[in-house]
């Protein structure tokens, strides 16, 4: 019979966690990985697995207790005599009761297993030693982590079961060692992102996810499958997110005077005939004045190349409009919007969007984006943060235009005023620059005919 | 029946067995080992790996002693005390079962002699010389390890007819030997009688000798042996042995072979089957394969979640170091300890003059799955430590990845071959790429060099061979 110690496991550079939660007390009989304690970081909760099996004799923090790697939570009589005796039991007390289960389990076949085939566990070994039924958490109990042969992310054999102890799938893991090689530090990185902490330079697992509870507890639910496209960007923004220092700079925009053009520019084209007629939204007008904005500010039109050290300038200027669509999200790409009237433009986002809502964009209308607008406008909001687009370094958003009460120097005026949300790459760009493109933005919008300048 | 309540058993005393029990008991678990021989350590300790090794050891002297008389020493013709011999192998042996009991007792395992069968999946009946005992468990390790293949047409009850225990029980030392089977352990017997003075004629059923081993490894082998041997007999089956009054007759059926041999005593190598068989498997609920293999996951674990099975009664290879490796996982696993059974490669030996060695992946494996790979092999040839050792039957062959550059196997033949793949294996276990292997520092002048030398022809950058 052995007492065993249960710490806090390893899982990276972080100390003082608070305790929240408490699941276990003295007495409780639990499974290999059923959760002990909850702790609560900076910006996440995560459960401590347990790594034995057996019966808590001592628990040694409560709620609101502040742990460290090492802190000890629990003692525990790992599964010994006592689950020999529970096994042995029923059959000597119960013998009618005993008896069938075992029986039940033999199946005529046995001897036909094919080699290759791996064994499933008809039942749960904490089934069988009679505890609770129903683990939370089973990442590491049945995580093997083999290192396929070549393969470009190694991971030497103490990795593998360092990787195992913390439940971490060695496939969601990208090797920052000499030749891809998968360190320790690679794996605490990627647990310590899951728990909150302070974000590291790594890639999350596309996958990883925050553990869900039985919500049946609380009341209905259903479930509902992701979209297809849910599926592609869901990673993509997630990666995007943790990886990139995202900052949003809010402006607004005086656009009466642009909005009074486009009302004559619609006027005249109510005139012409069916095939002619071009319905012109504010959008053009946006394309155009981000365009020249990102001509005189090039660091917004490029691509972060930490490895070389470099900023990746782009001569071209491809603008991706964010389409919402029945499926979801769909960014299709506007190319060489520099040598494009906003005739032209208008006419390419109709087809462009009709497509995208009709599923029929091809891969090469998706492709090769080098600055990204979203508009929410038709739908309300007064300001958002957007998420930026990798490999791209900035967004605009664009909430709804109102008209507003405006100090023009003597009286308030009502004026359209459209809010705009600059998300970009920190480490492309800084705050000051930041501010100087949206100011410059809000200047050719207020006045349009400064793109010509 | 005598009753008794364990927590965790251990169900056989190999290598695979006592390191579980080790193991286990290291991690508190309160352990009681069942084991139907008075010692511990199995075939490998007691009747394989190292009684065989402490012979070949003798029969590899007098070779080298021999070899000496072309560089100018010359010895007389060697004596042979049997019963010497024989005693000094069994002094190693007991040294190691011995120090087993000791490391078993110092912690605290319970020890039943006795054989035991499963009456359930929770219950044990073990036979011991003080009658029947029923011994309940919470968890079980099966390590009953495997037996030798018998085939059809021997007369196994005659006492000239031996398995491999039998020819290192050292009885005596037959004029002719004949070994049905050309594996690693034919192989080794055959290097052992034949240096002990027997003529040696070797049967293996299959086109090739040791069959899992690259062609290009064997070569230096087949060359030595094919001048020593009285007869290499590959694709040709042993019919039928009859037991004559001096002699047995061996009737042999291939192409230009002889119709019969005749021997003094005739072993029979050829192959091992596991003792699932022997254990009452269908009294639990645990699966077995076709061929009577307990099957397990990487954990170890059967189907059975509380039993599991270790080495060689889980199938192929059927070595030592792969079951002693995974009654660690079964032992910890058993703990609550998140291991696995995920080596990269397991190594395998022959202990033959000279030593064949390999690990991950083979050439001919390659080439059957379709696995691209980059050769790079260095002959012995040309290494100044083998030249000065009068070693130079050797090679030493490493594949790579062409894509990553990483090492996917490695084969070694030569002398010491089997101390020297250990690099290779740590190579592989670690990622490590051609390049890593070769700006490795080797001491020179040695035989390990000769391994960093095929990665620095698979880099192009040998020096003390042309790079090809």
């Amino acid at each position: 019979m052995a007492i065993k110690q249960i710490t806090v496991p390893d899982i990276g550079d972080f100390s003082d966690v608070a305790i929240i939660e408490v699941y276990i007390s003295q007495g409780d009989t639990i499974g290999v990985d059923d959760p002990l304690v909850s702790l609560e970081s900076a910006k996440a909760v995560t459960d401590i697995p347990s790594p034995y099996g057996g019966t808590i004799k001592t628990v040694h923090v409560k709620e609101g207790d502040l742990v460290s790697k090492g802190t000890l939570l629990a003692d525990i009589e790992v599964v010994g005599e006592e689950a020999a005796q529970e096994a042995k039991a029923p059959s000597e007390q119960e013998p009618d009761k005993a008896s069938p289960e075992p029986a039940a389990e033999k199946k005529p076949e046995k001897v036909q297993q094919a080699e290759e085939e791996k064994p499933q566990p008809e039942k749960q070994p904490e089934e069988v030693k009679g505890s609770k039924p129903q683990p939370r958490a089973t990442a590491g109990k049945d995580l093997v982590n083999a290192q396929a042969p070549g393969a470009v992310h190694h991971a030497t054999p103490s990795v593998r079961q360092y990787a195992r102890e913390l439940g971490v799938p060695l496939e969601s893991v990208e090797g920052s060692g000499p030749k891809g090689r998968i360190l320790r530090e690679d794996i605490q990185k990627l647990v310590k992102q899951a728990l909150g902490g302070a974000g590291g330079g790594t890639t999350m697992a596309p996958g990883a996810q925050f553990e869900l509870e039985d919500f049946t507890v609380y009341g209905k639910i259903e479930r509902k499958p992701l979209s297809r496209i849910q599926k592609i960007s869901g990673p993509h923004l997630q990666r995007s997110w943790q990886t990139i220092p995202h900052v949003t700079q809010f402006d607004e925009a005086d656009v009466t005077e642009l909005e009074a053009f486009r009302q004559k520019l619609k006027e005249e084209m109510s005139r012409l005939k069916g095939e002619q007629q071009v319905k012109i939204s504010i959008l053009p007008f946006i394309v155009k004045a981000v365009v020249s904005a990102l001509q005189k500010f090039p660091e917004f039109n490029s691509s972060y190349d930490g490895k070389a050290g470099e900023l990746i300038l782009k001569h071209y200027y491809h603008i991706g409009i964010a389409v919402d669509t029945p499926e979801g999200l769909m960014v299709p790409v506007l190319r060489n919007a520099d040598t494009k009237s906003i005739r032209e433009i208008a006419i390419e986002l109709e087809d462009l969007g009709k497509r995208a809502r009709e599923r029929k964009l091809k891969a090469e209308d998706i492709s090769g984006g080098s600055f990204s607008i979203s508009s929410l406008g038709g739908i309300g909001g007064t300001a958002f943060t957007p998420i930026i687009n990798p490999p791209e370094t900035a967004i605009l958003g664009m909430s709804r235009m109102t008209k507003r009460p405006w100090w023009n120097g003597e009286a308030f005026e009502p004026r359209d005023i459209l809010p705009l949300s600059l998300s970009y790459d920190h480490r492309a760009i800084d705050g000051a620059s930041g501010a100087r493109f949206t100011a410059y933005l809000v200047s050719l919008l207020n006045d349009i005919r400064r793109i010509l300048v | 029946m005598k009753e008794m309540k364990c927590d965790l058993v251990v169900l056989g005393g190999g290598p695979g067995g006592y390191t579980a029990a080790f193991r286990a008991a290291d991690l508190g678990r309160k352990v009681t080992l069942v084991e139907k021989d008075p010692v511990l350590g199995g075939v490998c300790l007691n009747v394989g790996c190292i009684p065989s090794k402490s012979l070949l050891h003798l029969a590899e002297v007098i070779a080298d002693a021999a070899e000496l008389e072309a560089a100018g020493v010359s010895f007389s013709k060697p004596s042979i005390d049997l019963e010497k011999i024989r005693s000094h192998k069994e002094s190693v042996v007991n040294t190691l079962t011995s120090g087993l009991n000791g490391l078993c007792k110092a912690r605290k395992i319970e020890r039943i002699a006795g054989t035991g069968t499963f009456l359930s999946d929770t219950e044990l009946e073990v036979e011991t010389k003080e009658g029947k005992l029923k011994v309940t468990f919470a968890d079980l390790i099966v390590s009953v390890g495997s037996r030798p293949v018998q085939i059809p047409g021997i007369p196994y009850d005659d006492e000239r007819v031996w398995d491999s225990t039998n020819a290192l029980a050292l009885a005596s030392i037959p004029k002719h030997m004949l070994i049905i089977g050309g594996g690693i352990i034919g192989l080794e017997m055959a290097s052992i009688y034949h240096g002990l003075g027997s003529k040696i004629t070797i049967v293996e059923a299959t086109d090739a000798l040791i069959p899992p081993a690259d062609r290009d490894l064997k070569q230096p082998l087949l060359k030595k042996i094919k001048k020593h041997y009285a007869a290499i007999h590959t694709s040709t089956k042993v019919t039928k042995v009859e037991a004559g009054k001096n002699t047995l007759l061996v009737h042999l059926e291939g192409k230009d072979v002889p119709e019969t041999v005749e021997a003094d005593v005739v072993l029979v190598a050829v192959g091992r089957r596991t003792n699932a068989d022997r254990i009452g498997i269908d009294k639990t609920s645990v699966k077995m394969s076709e061929r009577a293999w307990i099957v397990t996951d990487e954990k170890q674990r059967t189907n059975v979640p509380h039993i599991f099975a270790i080495g060689d009664v889980t199938g192929d290879p059927m070595l030592a170091h792969r079951a002693s490796h995974q009654g660690k996982v079964a032992a910890e696993v058993a703990c609550g300890q998140p291991s696995a059974f995920t080596p990269m490669g397991i190594p395998s030996v022959a202990y033959t003059q000279p030593e064949i060695a390999w690990i991950g992946l083979t050439e001919q494996e390659a080439k059957a799955r379709d696995i691209p790979y980059k050769k790079a092999s260095f002959p012995w040839q040309a290494s100044g430590r083998a030249l000065s050792s009068m070693a130079t039957e050797g090679v030493s062959k490493a594949l790579f990845d062409p894509k990553t550059g990483r090492l996917l196997g490695a084969g070694i033949t030569g002398k010491n071959a089997g101390e020297l793949i250990g690099e290779a294996v740590l190579a592989l276990e670690m990622g490590a790429v051609a390049e890593d292997i070769a700006l490795t520092i080797h001491p020179h002048p040695t035989l390990s060099e000769t391994f960093a030398l095929a990665a620095e022809l698979a880099e192009g950058s040998a020096t003390d061979t042309l790079n090809k």
